[in-house]
C-alpha cells in the first residue's frame, strides 16, 4: 500500500518537471503534499482524472508568465520621441495609402497636403528606425536613414515651392521641373535602401522592411523614365502596387517604432 | 498603491470607510479572488484553501494543486497574501505545511472587489434575479 502510494507520488512528482525550475524549487513539495491529501480523501482514480490537466494547464501558464516577466524586465517602453516619430510615420504611410481613394478627385491642395504629410512621415520614420536599430550597426543604420531624410526634405521643399507658385498644381503636373522628378526618384531609391538596411540589420520586423524595399523599387521602376505612367498601363499597375506596399511598410514600421518595447541597455562592466 | 511595496503593508485598513474610487485596485482573476476569500481572516494551508473554495462555490469550482499554488505564487508576488511564520503543532498537523494569510493590501483588494460585485448584484436585482 505504501509502495503504491509512493508510486503515485513519484509519477506526480515527475509531472512537475513541466513547471519552470524556480517554481518547482518553491512549490513542488507543497504541491505533492496537496496531491497526496486529495488522493487520500477522494481516491486515486478521481484525483488522477484531474491531475494531468491541472498540471499541464498551470505549467503552461507559469512558463508564459515567466517569459512575460523576463521579457518585460529586459526591455523598456519606447521613448516619447520614439512614439512621436512612429506615429508621424504611421500618418505618412496612411496618407500615402489614402491616395488609393478617389485618386482622380483629389484637389491640388489636398494632393499636395498628402505629399507634405507623407514626406514628414518618411523623415520621422527614417529617424525613428535609425534610433531603434543604430545599436546593431550605427554606420549602416545611418547610411540607410540619412538619404531618406535628405531626399524627402528636398521633395518637401519642391512641394512647398509648387504650392507657393500660382498656377496649375497637383498630380501629373511635374514635367516642367526636372529636379522635382529626380528628387522623387531619389526618394524611392533611398526608401528602398532603407528597407534593405533595415532588413539586413534585423532589429525591426523584416516583413515591414521587405514591404518597404519591394514597394519602393516597384514604384521607382513603374515611374518609367522618371515620368508618371499612363493610365491603365502595366507600369501604372506596378507603381500602384509599389505605392501600396510602400505605404504598408511605413505604417508597420511606424507602429513598431511607436509601440514595440526596446531592449534595456546592459550594464557596462 | 504600489504592489512593489505591498509586503510593507502591515496595517489593516478600515473597510467600512475605505473609498473604492481613491485608488484603483489591482486587477485580480476570479481564481485569485476565490483563494483570497477562502483564506479569509484566518491562516490556511493549501488543502484547506482548496476545500474552502469548493465549499463557498458550492462545488462549482474545484481547484487542483497546480491551480492553487500557481495562484498563491502570484498573490505572494503581488503582496496580497503572505506566508505565516508559525508552524502547526507536530501532533496536530504536518509540519511541512505552509500557511497563508491575507496582507492589509489583500484585504483592501478583496473588500473593493466584493463591493464591486455587490453593486453589480444591486444593479441586477430589479429584473435579472427574477428571470428564469
Amino acid at each position: 500500500m505504501t509502495s503504491a502510494a509512493g508510486g503515485h507520488e513519484r509519477i506526480y512528482r515527475s509531472l512537475l518537471r513541466l513547471y519552470p525550475a524556480d517554481y518547482r524549487a518553491r512549490y513542488a513539495e507543497q504541491q505533492v503534499q496537496l496531491f497526496t491529501d486529495q488522493k487520500r480523501d477522494n481516491g486515486a482514480i478521481r484525483t488522477w482524472l484531474r491531475a494531468p490537466i491541472d498540471v499541464l494547464s498551470t505549467a503552461a501558464s507559469e512558463h508564459l508568465r515567466r517569459n512575460r516577466t523576463m521579457a518585460h524586465s529586459m526591455t523598456l517602453a519606447p521613448t516619447p520621441a520614439g512614439r512621436l516619430l512612429g506615429v508621424l510615420g504611421v500618418f505618412g504611410g496612411v496618407f500615402l495609402l489614402l491616395g488609393f481613394i478617389n485618386l482622380e478627385q483629389w484637389t491640388p491642395d489636398l494632393f499636395n497636403l498628402r505629399l507634405i504629410v507623407f514626406n514628414l512621415g518618411a523623415i520621422a520614420i527614417a529617424t525613428g528606425v535609425h534610433l531603434r536599430q543604430a545599436s546593431a550597426g550605427r554606420g549602416l543604420s545611418l547610411s540607410g536613414a540619412a538619404p531618406v531624410v535628405v531626399a524627402n526634405a528636398i521633395y518637401l521643399v519642391f512641394t512647398f515651392l509648387l504650392v507657393a507658385k500660382p498656377g496649375q498644381l497637383g498630380g501629373g503636373d511635374y514635367q516642367p521641373i526636372g529636379l522635382y522628378i529626380l528628387s522623387a526618384a531619389a526618394m524611392w531609391l533611398s526608401d528602398a535602401w532603407l528597407g534593405l538596411v533595415t532588413f539586413r540589420l534585423g532589429v525591426l520586423n523584416r516583413w515591414s522592411a521587405l514591404a518597404l524595399l519591394v514597394g519602393s523599387i516597384a514604384a521607382f521602376v513603374g515611374m518609367g523614365n522618371f515620368g508618371l505612367a499612363e493610365n491603365g498601363s502595366i507600369a501604372e499597375k506596378v507603381i500602384l502596387t509599389g505605392l501600396a506596399l510602400h505605404g504598408l511598410g511605413w505604417v508597420l514600421l511606424g507602429l513598431e517604432v511607436a509601440l514595440r518595447r526596446r531592449p534595456a541597455p546592459t550594464a557596462s562592466a | 498603491m504600489s504592489l512593489d511595496n505591498a509586503s510593507d503593508v502591515d496595517t489593516v485598513p478600515d473597510m467600512s470607510t475605505a473609498k473604492t474610487d481613491a485608488t484603483p485596485p489591482p486587477q485580480i482573476s476570479r481564481t485569485a479572488m476565490l483563494i483570497m476569500l477562502a483564506i479569509g481572516p484566518e491562516e490556511r494551508h493549501g488543502y484547506a484553501i482548496m476545500g474552502e473554495v469548493a465549499r463557498i462555490t458550492e462545488g462549482a469550482t474545484k481547484l487542483g494543486p497546480g491551480g492553487v499554488y500557481t495562484t498563491i505564487r502570484r498573490l505572494l508576488d503581488d503582496g496580497l497574501i503572505e506566508e505565516s511564520d508559525e508552524r502547526p503543532d507536530p501532533d496536530m498537523d504536518d509540519q511541512r505545511r505552509r500557511y497563508y494569510r491575507l496582507t492589509g493590501l489583500g484585504r483592501t483588494v478583496v473588500a473593493a472587489e466584493a463591493r464591486r460585485l455587490q453593486s453589480l448584484v444591486a444593479a441586477a436585482k430589479p429584473w435579472a434575479l427574477e428571470a428564469r
